[in-house]
């Protein structure tokens, strides 16, 4: 066969050279595990930032809650002498206008509440005025 | 204008010694009723609220046994009538702190309360220099310290009151136990 005189497409001699078949797929940036750690750190930096914050913040409100707590007896107690000095000018009152100028002189002062029995009433809500009523409700 | 946010009922003291002292009811007041209208004619201190919250921890030290025992009372009795004696002490107490106080550290305190009113929520994160300065004048004046914990969670109560024995007011509380039967009673053998 080394004869033959016409041409013929061959493959060069020698043979042609390796295929690259092998996959590649090289790594950028920082990859794998390192990418998951980053951004596990990072929210692990901004959880602590957010604990640190809430336990700064119950610490105030505790703190400024029990500041006014403090004063609540206090304030109780001038409350309670105020209302015992209106429940007694509420019955002098009916001992006055009602008995002394003899509209109905069996009249018992103390006693026109609904139990008829001698019940401590504190002061109804009706006898302040709308602005006071407002503003006792949104203060309690 | 009558009242303010300490005594909301806005009630204008009025001198009503003349009812008292009229003829035919002067004669009919006990002495424990006399003592009532004596001691409730004693007003408000009219302390303003900043320097309240101000000077609260140093007032909690001093001042909670007392609050305490008072509002035990009032609790128990559900009058105030008969708690006026433990009324009179709390007055007195905060009396005698918010003279001694205001003689002592009256600068501090006028600017911390001034400081406070300055949030709308009257927190104390934004006043800590003027805070420290009023806690080192009562400590170094007065020797009295913050409370760290004013208000506590388990509350125990000196007081020179009897314990009650039917706090609730239920009935039938002395009720005798039921008589019940003789559990180790001989029993008759049941055949089938």
């Amino acid at each position: 066969w080394k004869n033959i005189k016409y041409r013929q497409d061959m493959p060069p001699p020698g043979g042609y050279g390796a295929v690259p078949y092998k996959r590649n797929l090289p790594v950028r940036g920082l990859g794998g595990f390192a990418l998951f750690g980053l951004g596990i750190g990072l929210s692990a930096i901004g959880v602590k930032m957010l604990w640190e914050r809430k336990v700064l913040e119950e610490f105030t409100n505790q703190e400024s809650h029990q500041a006014e707590l403090v004063y609540y007896p206090l304030l109780q107690a001038e409350k309670d002498r105020t209302e015992l000095r209106l429940h007694k000018e509420k019955i002098e009152s009916e001992a006055l206008n009602i008995v002394g100028t003899g509209f109905d002189p069996t009249y018992e002062p103390g006693m026109g509440n609904v139990y008829h029995t001698p019940v401590y009433e504190p002061p109804l809500m009706e006898s302040l005025s709308p602005f006071w009523q407002s503003i006792r409700l949104w203060y309690q | 204008m009558p009242g303010n946010f300490i005594n909301p009922y806005g009630h204008v003291p009025v001198d009503t010694t003349a009812f008292e002292e009229a003829a035919g009811v002067k004669e009919k007041i006990d002495p424990e009723l006399a003592g009532i209208l004596k001691d409730i004619k004693r007003g408000d201190l009219g302390v303003p609220s900043h320097v309240l919250k101000a000077s609260a921890f140093q007032y909690a030290n001093e001042c909670n046994e007392v609050n305490k025992e008072f509002m035990l009372c009032r609790e128990e009795e559900l009058d105030p009538r008969k708690c006026l004696k433990y009324n009179l002490k709390v007055s007195d107490c905060a009396e005698n702190f918010f003279r001694k106080m205001t003689t002592a550290c009256a600068d501090e305190i006028v600017a911390f309360g001034t400081c406070l009113e300055r949030d709308h929520k009257r927190s104390f994160v934004y006043c800590r220099d003027e805070q420290v300065k009023f806690d080192r004048c009562m400590f170094e004046k007065l020797g009295i310290d913050k409370k760290y914990h004013a208000v506590e969670l388990d509350q125990t109560v000196k007081t020179d009151r009897p314990a009650p024995k039917n706090p609730f007011k239920l009935k039938n509380y002395d009720h005798p136990q039921p008589l019940m039967p003789d559990w180790n009673r001989p029993l008759p053998k049941i055949e089938d």
